[in-house]
C-alpha cells in the first residue's frame, strides 16, 4: 500500500523552529498546498525539491525576522546571584586568552607603531614563557577554552517540542564580564585567523 | 508617511487584485505571474507581516483544508491606511516621473 505523500519532514521541522508563532499555519500550509500541486502536475519528487529549495531559501529569512520581532530573542535580567560567573571563572579565561593576547597585542603594535614589543617581551619574558607563547597548540587551545567557558556562561539555546509546534530560544544573559570575554576571544581568533591567510595563502596567489 | 519599499509596494497592490482571496501563495503566484521572476513563499509572507503590523493590511484566518495539512489559510486585505498609502505612493511615483525620461519619444 502507497503512504500519502506528504512534504519532507525534517524540511517542515526546520521551518517549524524558526517560524514566527502568528505566520507558522499559513506559510506552512500554503507551502503543503503547492507541494500537492507540484506533485500531481509534474511528480513527486520534483515537488520534494521545491519544498526543499523554498525551506532553504526561507530559513535564513525567517531566522533574521523571528529575532526582530523578537520571536526568538529572550533577554533575561541578571540571574540570581548564585548563577552569576564566580570571579574564578573570569580570571580562568583570562588565563587561557593570555597566550593569544601575548601574542596580537604586540603584533598589532608593531604593526600600528614599529615599537618591536615582540623582541622586548622575548627578553622580558625569557625563553621558558617565550617558547610556550610559540606554540600555536596553545594559543588555539586557549582561545577554544575561553570561547567554551564564555559561550556557555552567556548563551542558553533550547528547543523545545511540543507536538504542535517546535520553538528554539536563544537566552541572552547579561554578563557584561562573560561578554567582554568572548569578545575578546572572538577578536584574537580572528586576527590570527586573518594573520595566517595572510603569511601563508596571500604569498602563493 | 514612512516610504514603503519597492517590495511591500507591489505585495500591497496583489493583495488589492487578488481580494477577497488574497493569501501569502496567491499573492506570490501573481506577482512571479506579472513580474516573470520567481517569488519564494518566504519572501512573501516577511513583508506581508510587516505591512500588517504597520496597519496597512489586516488579516483573517480560512478554514481548514486537509490540502494543507489541516491548516489554515490567513487572508489578507487592505485597510483605509494601506488604500491611502497606496494612493500617496502612486502620486508620488507619478511625480517623480513627470520628470523622468520619455519613452515614447524616438
Amino acid at each position: 500500500m502507497n503512504r500519502p505523500l506528504s512534504p519532507p519532514a525534517l524540511a517542515q521541522k526546520l521551518l517549524q523552529a524558526v517560524l514566527p508563532q502568528p505566520l507558522a499555519d499559513a506559510f506552512l500550509g500554503d507551502l503543503e498546498e503547492h507541494f500537492h500541486q507540484l506533485a500531481a502536475q509534474r511528480g513527486a519528487a520534483h515537488a520534494k525539491r521545491w519544498y526543499w529549495q523554498e525551506t532553504l531559501l526561507a530559513l535564513p529569512r525567517l531566522t533574521l525576522y523571528s529575532f526582530e520581532i523578537g520571536e526568538l530573542r529572550r533577554l533575561s535580567v541578571t540571574g540570581p546571584t548564585s548563577a552569576r560567573q564566580p570571579i574564578w571563572g573570569t580570571a580562568l579565561s583570562l588565563l587561557f586568552l593570555l597566550p593569544a593576547l601575548l601574542i596580537v597585542i604586540p603584533g598589532l603594535l608593531f604593526n600600528l607603531t614599529g615599537a618591536d614589543l615582540p623582541t622586548q617581551l622575548g627578553n622580558l619574558v625569557g625563553p621558558i614563557l617565550k617558547s610556550w607563547i610559540d606554540n600555536p597548540w596553545i594559543i588555539l587551545g586557549g582561545l577554544f577554552v575561553a570561547l567554551t567557558i564564555n559561550t556557555i556562561a552567556v548563551a542558553n539555546v533550547r528547543f523545545e517540542d511540543t507536538g504542535e509546534s517546535v520553538r528554539l530560544t536563544f537566552e541572552i544573559k547579561k554578563r557584561p564580564a562573560n561578554l567582554v570575554l568572548l569578545a575578546l576571544a572572538i577578536f584574537l581568533g580572528l586576527s590570527i585567523l586573518v594573520y595566517l591567510i595572510a603569511e601563508n595563502l596571500l604569498p602563493l596567489l | 508617511m514612512k516610504v514603503i519599499s519597492r517590495t511591500e509596494e507591489m505585495i500591497l497592490l496583489a493583495v488589492h487584485a487578488l481580494a477577497p482571496q488574497a493569501y501569502g501563495l496567491a499573492v506570490g503566484l501573481h506577482l512571479k505571474k506579472l513580474t516573470g521572476k520567481p517569488w519564494s513563499v518566504g519572501a512573501t509572507y516577511i513583508p506581508l507581516d510587516r505591512l500588517e503590523k504597520a496597519g496597512l493590511l489586516a488579516s483573517s484566518e480560512g478554514n481548514p483544508t486537509a490540502q494543507r495539512g489541516g491548516r489554515s489559510k490567513r487572508f489578507y486585505r487592505l485597510t483605509s491606511k494601506g488604500l491611502k498609502a497606496l494612493a500617496e505612493l502612486r502620486k508620488m511615483n507619478e511625480a517623480l516621473w513627470a520628470a523622468g525620461p520619455d519613452f515614447g519619444a524616438s
